[in-house]
C-alpha cells in the first residue's frame, strides 16, 4: 500500500512526474521522425516548456524542405 | 500563518453588527441545533477566502451566491478573515500590506480543496467518471503540464488546418489538370499523362512530336507565332478565358470539408471554455492586466477597492495561464476562420467573373445559378468572419450540398460555341500552348503542392503521436496519483471502520476523453461501484475519507496551507464511528487548523475532550432575525461535571441529568478500552445499570489501581441518586438533597481525572492483565518494580 503513497509524496510536482513519463515514452518511440523527436526532447528540458521553440524550428525546417 | 478571527456582517444568517468570532490556535468548533446559523460561519469563511460560498456551487434552483448570500435584513454584506504570522495580524481577505508569505497562503487556498459540506459528501462517489476527474484536477496540480499539452494541441490543430488547405489546393489543381488533359480520376496524373496530352495536341495541330525540352520550346514558338498571325476574335478570346475560369473553379461543395473543420474547432473551443476554471474570458483578464500594469493602478477600476498592482498582475498572469487551453483553441479557431474566409473569397471572385461572362454569351438562365452560388458563398464568408454559431454553419453546409456539382455541361456549351465561331485552327494551337504550359509549369506546381501536402501530413501525424504520448503520460501519472489517494483514503476508512472487511476502494483512470476516473470497492470478494453494496453512512464516510486523503496529500505538497473546514459531515454515522472520526482528525490532522460545525452533541462533546484548549468552542442555542445566532458559554456535560463553578451553579435535577449522560459516556469509553465484558443487549442501548457493575468489578481487581479504589466505592455509594433524579419521568419516592447529587458528580469527576489523560485526550486502555495506559503513556497503572515492592514491604 505504501508504494503508491510514496510515489505521490516523493514527487516534486505532478507535472514533473508526467514530464518524466512523457520523456520516456517519446524516447522509446522509434516511429517518430528523428528531427522532431530530438527537438521535442530538447524542449522538455527547457524552462519555458509550452513555447516548444525547438519543435517549432524543426517543423519549420521540415516545412521548407517539403515545400521546396 | 494561522487564522485568528472571522468578521461577518449581513451575510446569510448573520445580521449587521454581529461580533467577530475568535479562532483558536487549533481551530474552531461550532455547535448548535438546526437553524441556529452554524453554516453561515462556513459561508463566511468561504466568502472571506474564496469570494463566495460553495453552498450554491451547483446554482441549485437557479439561486446563486449573489442572490442567496445577503442577510434578509439587508445591509452590505461583509466577510473578512484575519490571520497571524508571528507578531502581526493581517487581513486575509483584502491582503492589505500583507507580506509575500501571506499572499502565497491565500493563493494556495484559492487552488486547494479544504471545505467539505454535507451536500458534497456523496458528490465524489456518485458523480460521473468525467466529473470525478474534473473535481480532482486542482488536486492533480498538472497546470504546468497542461500548458504543454495545450501548446501541442495548438500545433496539431494548425497542422490540420494547413493540411486541409493543401488538400483543397491539390484537389483543385488535380481536377483542373485532369479535365484539361482528359484523364479520369482513376488514372495517374503525372509527367507521362501530361506528355501524352502534349503529343496528342501536337498531332491534332500537325506540328510533329516533341520529346525533349528543346523540341517543346521549338513547338511552342511555332504555335505562338502562327496563333499571333490569325486575326484576333474578341469573343473567341473571352470564351476561351471563360472556359479556363470554369476549369479552375471547384464545385462549392468542396468547402464543406472546410466548414466541417470549422464546426469541430468551434466545438473544441466551446468545450475548452466550458472546462476552464476561470469564469472571466482570457481577453478580459489580459486587458485588465495591461491596464493595471501600464498605469500602476492602486485601486481596482471595477470595485474601487485598494489593490497591490504587483500582486494583482501576478495573480492575473496565473489566471491567464490557466486559460491557456481556451487561448489555444481560440487561436486555432481564428486561424481557420481567417484561412477559410480567404480561400472562399478567391472562389467567389471566380464565380462572379464566370457569372458576368456566362451572362454575356448565354443569357441569365445559365448565369443565374452562378450568381446565386456567389451570393451563398458571400453569406458563408460573412458567417465565417463573424464567428457564426454551429447551427448557422450547419444550415450553410446543407445549402452547399444543393449547389452546382459539375461545370462539364457549361464547358461543353462553350466548346460548341467556339467551334461554331469557325476557330478550330486557333483552338488547336491554343490547345498546344495549353498542353505545353501544363507540362512545363502547372504539373511541377502540382507536384510541389503534393510534396508539401505529404510533408505536412507526416508532420501532423508526428505531432499527433507526441500529443498522444502526452495524453497517455498524463493518464499514467494521474493513475499513480489516484492510487496514492485511494491508498490513503483506504487507510482512513479502515481507521473509522476497523475490521469491517468492506473497505478497499480503488480509482481507475479510464482511456476516455480528456480524463475519466472510475471508483470501485471490494465487498466480500466482489468489486463493484460502492453504491451497490454500501449503506448511506458507509458512502458518507467513504466520501469523507477521499476528501481527507486529498487534503492530506495537498498539505504535504504545500505545507504552507493547512486548513480544514467540515460542515455537518457526520450526520449519518453512529456514535462509535463519530468517535473514531474525531480521533482520526486528532491523529492525522493535528498540524491543521480545523473548523468543524455540528449539531450533534455527542460529537461536540467528544471533540471538546479530544481537541482540548487550543480550540475555540462556540455554542449557538437559537437564532433571531435581528440578533442572528444566540451564543452561550460553550459547556458540555464534561464541563458540567468537572467544573466546580458550573457544577455549583446548576440545579440538582440538571446536575443529576448531566451525571447520568456523562457517566454513560465515560463508562462506555472505559468498558471498551479496558476490554470489560458487558452483557449484550438487543432491545435497548446500554446504560449505567449494565455498564457500571462489570467496570467496577474490573477496577477493584486491578492491583495497580488500588490507590484509586475509593472512587469506585464512592460511585457505588452514590449511583442510586441517578435513579432517583433526572433519569425517569416519575416523581422520586423521597427527595434527594443537592449535596447527594454533588457527591455523585464529584466521584465521577475523580474517576474522569484518574482515567482520562489530559495530554493525549484518551482514556486508559488495557495493555495486558496488569497494565493500563493512556495512548501517550503519561497516565499509567502498572505493577511496581520488584525493588520498589520490596522497599515498601
Amino acid at each position: 500500500m505504501g508504494d503508491n503513497l510514496a510515489v505521490v509524496k516523493k514527487a516534486e510536482s505532478p507535472s514533473q512526474l508526467a514530464l518524466a513519463e512523457l520523456q520516456k515514452r517519446v524516447e522509446e518511440d522509434t516511429d517518430l521522425p528523428a528531427a522532431i523527436k530530438d527537438a521535442f526532447l530538447e524542449d522538455l528540458k527547457s524552462a519555458s516548456l509550452a513555447a516548444l521553440a525547438n519543435l517549432r524550428t524543426a517543423l519549420g525546417n521540415e516545412d521548407n524542405h517539403g515545400a521546396a | 500563518m494561522r487564522l485568528s478571527r472571522l468578521e461577518i456582517e449581513a451575510l446569510r444568517g448573520i445580521p449587521k453588527g454581529w461580533p467577530s468570532i475568535p479562532i483558536g490556535e487549533g481551530g474552531l468548533v461550532v455547535y448548535g441545533p438546526n437553524g441556529t446559523g452554524k453554516s453561515s460561519i462556513i459561508d463566511g469563511i468561504e466568502a472571506a477566502l474564496e469570494k463566495e460560498s460553495s453552498l450554491y456551487a451547483e446554482k441549485r434552483q437557479g439561486v446563486n451566491w449573489e442572490k442567496g448570500s445577503e442577510h434578509v435584513g439587508g445591509g452590505p454584506r461583509r466577510a473578512e478573515m484575519f490571520g497571524i504570522v508571528p507578531g502581526n495580524e493581517y487581513n486575509l481577505t483584502t491582503l492589505k500590506d500583507a507580506p509575500s508569505n501571506v499572499v502565497q497562503w491565500k493563493q494556495i487556498a484559492a487552488s486547494s480543496m479544504f471545505v467539505l459540506r454535507r451536500h458534497m459528501l456523496l458528490r465524489f462517489i456518485l458523480s460521473p467518471p468525467a466529473d470525478r476527474y474534473s473535481s480532482l484536477e486542482s488536486f492533480f496540480n498538472l497546470q504546468h503540464y497542461a500548458e504543454l499539452e495545450a501548446a501541442l494541441g495548438g500545433l496539431v490543430s494548425s497542422a490540420k488546418t494547413v493540411e486541409a488547405g493543401l488538400e483543397l489546393t491539390e484537389r483543385q489543381q488535380a481536377q483542373a489538370l485532369r479535365y484539361r488533359i482528359g484523364i479520369e480520376d482513376n488514372t495517374t496524373l503525372d509527367a507521362a499523362a501530361a506528355d501524352a496530352y502534349v503529343q496528342k495536341t501536337l498531332s491534332v495541330a500537325k506540328l510533329g512530336v516533341a520529346k525533349t525540352a528543346e523540341e517543346r520550346a521549338a513547338r511552342k514558338s511555332a504555335a505562338a507565332e502562327e496563333l499571333a498571325g490569325i486575326a484576333v476574335d474578341q469573343n473567341l478570346t473571352q470564351l476561351a478565358h471563360l472556359k479556363g475560369k470554369l476549369q479552375e473553379i471547384l464545385p462549392s461543395v468542396t468547402f464543406d470539408v472546410m466548414l466541417g473543420r470549422l464546426v469541430d474547432l468551434q466545438q473544441a473551443y466551446e468545450s475548452a471554455r466550458a472546462e476552464s476554471l476561470s469564469k472571466a474570458p482570457v481577453d478580459f483578464l489580459t486587458a485588465a492586466k495591461s491596464l493595471i500594469a501600464d498605469q500602476n493602478l492602486t485601486e481596482c477600476p471595477v470595485c474601487e477597492q485598494s489593490i497591490n498592482p504587483g500582486l494583482t498582475v501576478a495573480a492575473l498572469e496565473s489566471r491567464i495561464a490557466k486559460d491557456v487551453k481556451v487561448s489555444a483553441a481560440l487561436a486555432a479557431l481564428r486561424e481557420h476562420r481567417k484561412g477559410a474566409a480567404s480561400a472562399i473569397q478567391t472562389h467567389v471572385s471566380s464565380f462572379k467573373s464566370a457569372w458576368s461572362g456566362l451572362r454575356k454569351f448565354f443569357g441569365d438562365e445559365l448565369a443565374d445559378a452562378y450568381k446565386n452560388e456567389a451570393a451563398l458563398l458571400d453569406q458563408i464568408i460573412a458567417a465565417v468572419s463573424d464567428g457564426a454559431s454551429i447551427d448557422r454553419l450547419a444550415e450553410l453546409r446543407a445549402a452547399l450540398k444543393a449547389t452546382i456539382s459539375s461545370h462539364d455541361q457549361i464547358i461543353g456549351k462553350i466548346d460548341q460555341r467556339i467551334v461554331e465561331s469557325g476557330a478550330s485552327r486557333r483552338t488547336e494551337l491554343a490547345n498546344v500552348l495549353d498542353a505545353l504550359k501544363i507540362i512545363e509549369v502547372e504539373l511541377p506546381a502540382f507536384d510541389a503542392t503534393r510534396a508539401h501536402l505529404v510533408s505536412t501530413r507526416k508532420q501532423r501525424e508526428a505531432l499527433e503521436r507526441l500529443a498522444g504520448h502526452a495524453l497517455r503520460a498524463r493518464r499514467a501519472t494521474v493513475q499513480g496519483i489516484v492510487n496514492g489517494l485511494a491508498d490513503l483514503a483506504n487507510e482512513y476508512y479502515e481507521f473509522i471502520h476497523p475490521g469491517e472487511e468492506i473497505s478497499k476502494s480503488a480509482l481507475d483512470v479510464r482511456d476516455v476523453g480528456k480524463g475519466s476516473v472510475e471508483i470501485s470497492t471490494s465487498f466480500h470478494g466482489m468489486t463493484e461501484h460502492p453504491l451497490l453494496h454500501f449503506s448511506e453512512s458507509h458512502l458518507d464516510t467513504l466520501g469523507l475519507c477521499y476528501f481527507l486523503a486529498a487534503r492530506r496529500l495537498e498539505a504535504d505538497a504545500n505545507p504552507a496551507f493547512k486548513l480544514l473546514v467540515l460542515d455537518d459531515v457526520v450526520h449519518s454515522v453512529d456514535a462509535d464511528h463519530r468517535d473514531r472520526i474525531a480521533r482520526l482528525l486528532k491523529e492525522k490532522f493535528s498540524d491543521h487548523q480545523i473548523v468543524i460545525v455540528t449539531h450533534d452533541s455527542i460529537f461536540y462533546q467528544r471533540l471538546r475532550a479530544l481537541f482540548g484548549t487550543k480550540y475555540e468552542y462556540v455554542y449557538f442555542t437559537n437564532w433571531s432575525l435581528e440578533g442572528g445566532p444566540v451564543r452561550i458559554q460553550a459547556s458540555t456535560d464534561i464541563d458540567r461535571v468537572t467544573s466546580t463553578e458550573i457544577r455549583n451553579a446548576m440545579s440538582q435535577d440538571e446536575l443529576a441529568g448531566a451525571c447520568g449522560r456523562f457517566g454513560e459516556w465515560l463508562f462506555m469509553q472505559l468498558d471498551e478500552r479496558l476490554q470489560v465484558a458487558v452483557q449484550a443487549r438487543f432491545s435497548r442501548p446500554h446504560d449505567l445499570g449494565n455498564l457500571w457493575p462489570p467496570l467496577a468489578a474490573k477496577l477493584r481487581k486491578q492491583k495497580a489501581f488500588e490507590e484509586k479504589k475509593d472512587i469506585v466505592e464512592r460511585i457505588d455509594a452514590s449511583q442510586w441518586v441517578r435513579n432517583k433524579v433526572g433519569a425517569h419521568y416519575n416523581e422520586p419516592e423521597s427527595p434527594v438533597t443537592p449535596a447527594e447529587v454533588r457527591q455523585l458528580a464529584e466521584a465521577l469527576n475523580d474517576l474522569f481525572a484518574a482515567t482520562f489523560c489530559q495530554v493525549c485526550a484518551s482514556t486508559i486502555a488495557k495493555v495486558d492483565d496488569k497494565t493500563w495506559k493512556c495512548d501517550c503513556g503519561a497516565l499509567a497503572y502498572e505493577p511496581k518494580p520488584a525493588n520498589a515492592e520490596a522497599a515498601e514491604a
